[in-house]
């Protein structure tokens, strides 16, 4: 082969070489660093290397599952670290009532509904709370109340505050408290009410000689939500913000909801897995951009393919049509214009601090926001159209089951045909679950449209329970307490209602109903419907 | 040869073009103008690629065990080029082997080791030996779970040599297992020790085949023809009509090399885990019949069989002058025992590393 | 011998041609080596939470560290301002003293001396330390380090 055959190859194969390198130069892209970088604060650096996975002096951590959700966490990056949490301020760092190394006093006026909270004191002085503790040089509490996490996360901590969330464990002297306590046990309400509720923190042992303070076992593990704190505090964000990683993520998922919300006497999360929103939420998860950032999550904005409790009931709503929009609140009863828990379910009246700072709208501005949400998705009249069936439903249980059960216990109880004790007899049984499990069931699942809630465990077994177990046992119960007579009158009054409208709309038919009385009741039902009362 | 009449820009340079042209252009044999002969240079800019490459990757790479494994993420995601550069180098080592072995293969069919020239044999036997501790000792670097394992068990492999296998795993470990100072000495092996070794062999390789000339193949009128050609035309210059085959033929290589490491770049296994061992252990592929054969005979005997396999590589000049005056003369045959020799020998490595490559693991 | 008619120039060209491919192609490698050394862009970093406002109150100062451990003084001025200072020299990168009594900066390399804000006021630092963006959110003080 000649010397120029030999450079033509050459040329040849640079020109290619050449080409190919071209081709890498300009269709590299840049990888920029993107290192998400913990910052370890010098005050925290012994907690991380001590109870993380380095360990210390050749031991294994102590706690390596904590430190390492705390990598993972939003705080971890942006510099909050163990003893932002876990510290307590010293004296004078900030305001006495803001500072969770004191004890506050928590005061709710359930007439005006107001919450407060002031700083305790003793002899003039404020009062340090009990388990504060000397460990590796540096004063540590467990219980973090959410004082603490009111120090950088203020207006949620007050909208939170606000709410019944966070007075959940304030149901001492109820049914439900006695029922668990002392018709079951106090193991009952140990492992199960108050891991909803929220127990009342007791520390047993003081810290002593270095040795961390202990707390009762019968209050402590609780993550409660409105577990009452050891600096008398209620609430606890962790609840649903689980430590420690407090993700704003994990509380969008309606499963963190469903830890409490659920059950045969509340079944929220069971009537959205059954309802059209929970059927679209599941189908389009994937798809609803659910981890963005805390306080991103806008509906209308980054998804609207279905709504998640949080999404109704907290989340932000951007502005549509001639509506404003809302902003992120931790305030749960905010958009809610009934309540559906008690015997017979009220609209409640907004909360007006002393200073005439709205605390919580009244129910039709309530309403108005909730429906805001609705109108992201659905038309007004689609809306409208809806609550007139809901109200429908709850006035439906109120007048027809509600009320008159409610009237006709309280006459046994007045008449004393039942004893004083609560939940001793069938029949305090057989109220109680018509009002808190059927009756609720039946509101509920009406609230959130799933219908099978609203039907078959909600209005059918009221109405079974009602008319064939309900009103057959009240009667025998006054007939054996020589009260048949009485009871009898008083059963037709309540069912009669005033001017015997009651009886015509709801109780007529266990006597048989006419072909004219059929018409009436199918008229007087669209009349009720189409008179549209909101 | 290159004139200063005929390319003007030599005047530039102020050194004696001529005198050193004299010097270093070894007059080829025609017989060597075909590809075939090619190799040995290929080798040789294939290494400059290594190098260049090695060089740009050790400004990233970090010669700790807790972060050597990151360094090299470092440079495969985020460094501009950084995967190309790695890739090249990785299958820059695979071709560089494997055009040290078709050198090999080149030199030992053809004989060019006879007639006195065992010394250039020698250094490029210790070439080989280089080669293949820088190819062992650059994917020890990586310090994903095959060179951490590799090692390991390389450690183990030297242990059996005879009498001083103890010692010798002690100075290749720094220490009695792997510990922190084992990977700075594989580093300090492939970035300084075996490259300056490999620069001062080939440069003694080179010296030797100036010194000596290129050995003529064939019989008696295979000689003749070639001085004729030589006589008529002039001996076939290195410079510059073997050096632009060489070219040509790493330039191809090199294309193709581009192309691997665009199309099958390097990846990385799992970092080291000293607590777990990976199924399957694999050393890099030339080494596959090696460890074929410390499967089938226990590791002293394995070791041994090595060293007399390399005992005979590195003494084969000598071996083949035995072969050829005493066994070949003697049985009259037109074929020599030494192809035969060398035929089985690469048959049984060929077998073995395909038994490897095809294998579990694989 | 030569001649300087057609077949000779040529092949000068043919050589000079494939000699500056070579050229040319070296010179990518060069661009690519070069592209491959220089550093890659850090993305920005977010703002990070330091202390409460509460605890670096109008007049005073708090020293804290930033990822690279270095010292960074927060100063908290009369004025209501909130600055973040380094303590790196602006003349030749040595660490600065903060002297909270004399209100001011001294570097211990070349005696430059910077005022309680930050600006050079004597020796051979021209240019004042640098100034971290400071946010301070709900009472809550973020620093800005990269």
């Amino acid at each position: 082969m000649g010397l120029k055959a030999k450079q033509v190859i050459i040329a040849v194969l640079s020109i290619a070489i050449l080409v190919v390198l071209g081709f890498v130069v300009f269709t590299e892209k840049e990888h920029i660093l993107v290192k998400r970088q913990v910052v370890v604060k010098s005050d925290s650096a012994g907690c991380v290397h001590c109870h993380g996975t380095e360990g210390h002096e050749g031991l294994p951590g102590k706690d390596p599952g904590i430190v390492a959700q705390w990598r993972a966490s939003e705080h971890a990056v942006q510099g909050v670290g163990c003893m932002d949490c876990h510290g307590v301020p010293k004296a004078g760092e900030m305001p006495d009532e803001k500072n969770p190394r004191f004890v506050v006093k928590m005061a709710w006026d359930k007439n005006s509904g107001i919450k407060t909270m002031t700083l305790l004191k003793k002899n003039g002085k404020p009062v340090e709370r009990p388990d504060i503790w000397n460990h590796e040089g540096a004063q540590i509490v467990t219980d973090v109340s959410p004082r603490t996490c009111a120090r950088c996360h203020e207006k949620e901590a007050e909208e939170f505050f606000n709410s019944r969330h966070n007075s959940a464990s304030q149901f001492i002297g109820s049914v439900d408290n006695f029922l668990g306590r002392f018709a079951e046990g106090p193991a009952a309400a140990n492992s199960g009410c108050q891991q909803c509720h929220g127990s009342v923190v007791r520390v047993s042992k003081p810290a002593q000689d270095g040795n961390p303070p202990l707390y009762a076992p019968d209050t402590w593990p609780n993550t409660g939500i409105g577990r009452v704190n050891t600096d008398g505090s209620w609430g606890s964000c962790s609840a649903c913000h689980s430590r420690h990683e407090f993700s704003a993520q994990v509380a969008r998922r309606p499963e963190s909801c469903g830890k409490c919300h659920m059950g045969p006497d509340h079944p929220q999360i069971e009537i959205f897995n059954e309802s059209k929103h929970g059927i679209a939420f599941r189908k389009n998860l994937a798809h609803m951009n659910i981890d963005v950032p805390g306080g991103d999550w806008v509906l209308g904005k980054n998804y609207t393919q279905a709504p998640t409790c949080s999404t109704c009931h907290m989340g932000p709503v951007a502005p549509h049509g001639n509506h404003k929009g809302l902003e992120l609140t931790h305030e749960v009863g905010a958009r809610i214009s009934w309540t559906l828990r008690p015997k017979v379910s009220i609209q409640p009246k907004g909360i007006t601090g002393k200073d005439g700072k709205v605390i919580l709208k009244g129910p039709a501005g309530r309403r108005a926001d909730m429906q805001q949400v609705c109108t992201t998705c659905h038309s007004q009249a689609w809306v409208n159209n809806f609550y007139v069936q809901f109200d429908q439903a709850v006035a439906l249980y109120n007048n027809k089951f509600g009320k008159p059960a409610t009237a006709i216990y309280g006459f046994m109880k007045k008449e004393k045909i039942l004893d004083s004790v609560p939940m001793n007899e069938k029949m305090d049984f057989l109220y109680f679950e018509l009002w808190h499990h059927e009756g609720r069931r039946a509101r509920h699942g009406a609230s959130m449209m799933g219908p099978d809630y609203v039907q078959w465990h909600g209005f059918y077994e009221l109405s079974q329970h009602f008319y064939t177990e309900f009103l057959p046992l009240a009667q025998e119960l006054a007939d054996k307490a020589g009260k048949g007579e009485q009871m009898k009158k008083f059963i037709e009054a309540t069912l009669h209602g005033k001017g015997g409208k009651d009886w015509e709309k709801y109780h007529r038919w266990t006597k048989g109903l006419s072909k004219e009385q059929r018409k009436a009741m199918l008229n007087w039902e669209r009349e009720t419907y189409e008179s549209r009362k909101k | 040869m290159p004139t200063r009449e005929e390319h003007p820009f030599l005047r530039a340079i102020p050194i004696d073009i001529e005198g050193l042209y004299e010097k270093v252009d070894e007059p080829l044999p025609h017989s060597s103008k075909k590809w075939w002969w090619c190799w040995g240079g290929v080798v040789g800019l294939l290494f400059l690629v290594q190098a260049v490459t090695g060089l740009l990757l050790a400004f990233y790479y970090r010669a700790e065990p807790a972060t050597a494994h990151q360094s090299i993420q470092y440079i495969t995601e985020n460094a501009r080029y950084g995967w190309l550069i790695r890739s090249i180098h990785q299958w820059g080592a695979t071709f560089m082997v494997v055009a040290l072995f078709l050198h090999m293969l080149r030199v030992f069919v053809t004989g060019a080791y006879r007639d006195g020239r065992w010394t250039t044999w020698v250094a490029g036997v210790f070439l080989l030996g280089t080669t293949l501790g820088l190819a062992f000792t650059g994917y020890s670097l990586v310090y994903d779970q095959t060179s951490y394992w590799a090692v390991t068990v390389t450690g183990n492999i030297l242990a059996q040599v005879p009498f001083i296998g103890g010692t010798l795993k002690k100075f290749f470990l720094a220490g009695d297992g792997i510990n922190q100072a084992t990977l700075s000495r594989m580093y300090a092996l492939h970035a300084q020790v075996l490259p300056a070794a490999l620069i001062v062999f080939g440069l003694l390789h080179l010296f030797f085949i100036r010194l000596l000339g290129m050995y003529l193949p064939g019989d008696e009128k295979d000689i003749q023809e070639e001085r004729e050609l030589t006589a008529k035309e002039g001996p076939y210059h290195f410079f510059p009509d073997h050096m632009l085959s060489e070219l040509a033929v790493f330039l191809y290589i090199f294309l193709v090399i581009l192309f691997l490491s665009m199309i099958f770049t390097a990846k990385m296994g799992a970092p080291a885990d000293p607590t777990v061992t990976p199924a399957h252990i694999k050393p890099e592929w030339y080494f596959y019949p090696f460890y074929h054969l410390l499967k089938l005979v226990p590791g002293t005997v394995g070791v041994a069989l090595m060293g007399i396999i390399g005992g005979a590589l590195l003494f084969w000049p000598f071996l083949d002058r035995i072969l050829f005056t005493k066994v070949d003369r003697a049985l009259k045959w037109r074929f020599e025992v030494g192809i035969l020799v060398g035929t089985v020998f690469l048959a049984f490595y060929l077998a073995w590393a395909y038994i490897e490559a095809t294998g579990p693991g694989a | 011998m030569t001649e300087t008619t057609g077949p000779i120039k040529r092949r000068s060209f043919l050589g000079a041609a494939v000699a500056s491919l070579l050229a040319l192609a070296g010179g990518f490698v060069a661009l690519l080596a070069g592209g491959f050394l220089y550093p890659v862009r850090k993305k920005k970093g977010k703002p990070i939470f330091v202390c409460l406002l509460s605890q670096v109150p109008k007049g005073s100062t708090r020293t804290i560290l930033d990822p690279a451990k270095r010292k960074v003084i927060l100063i908290h001025t009369k004025e209501g301002e909130l600055l973040a200072l380094s303590t790196t020299c602006t003349h030749l990168g040595c660490t600065v003293f903060y002297r909270p009594e004399k209100h001011r900066f001294d570097c211990p390399c070349h005696q430059g001396v910077f005022d309680g804000k930050g600006n050079p006021i004597s020796g051979p630092p021209k240019r004042p330390l640098e100034r971290y963006p400071v946010q301070i959110r709900n009472g809550l003080v973020f620093v800005q380090f990269d």
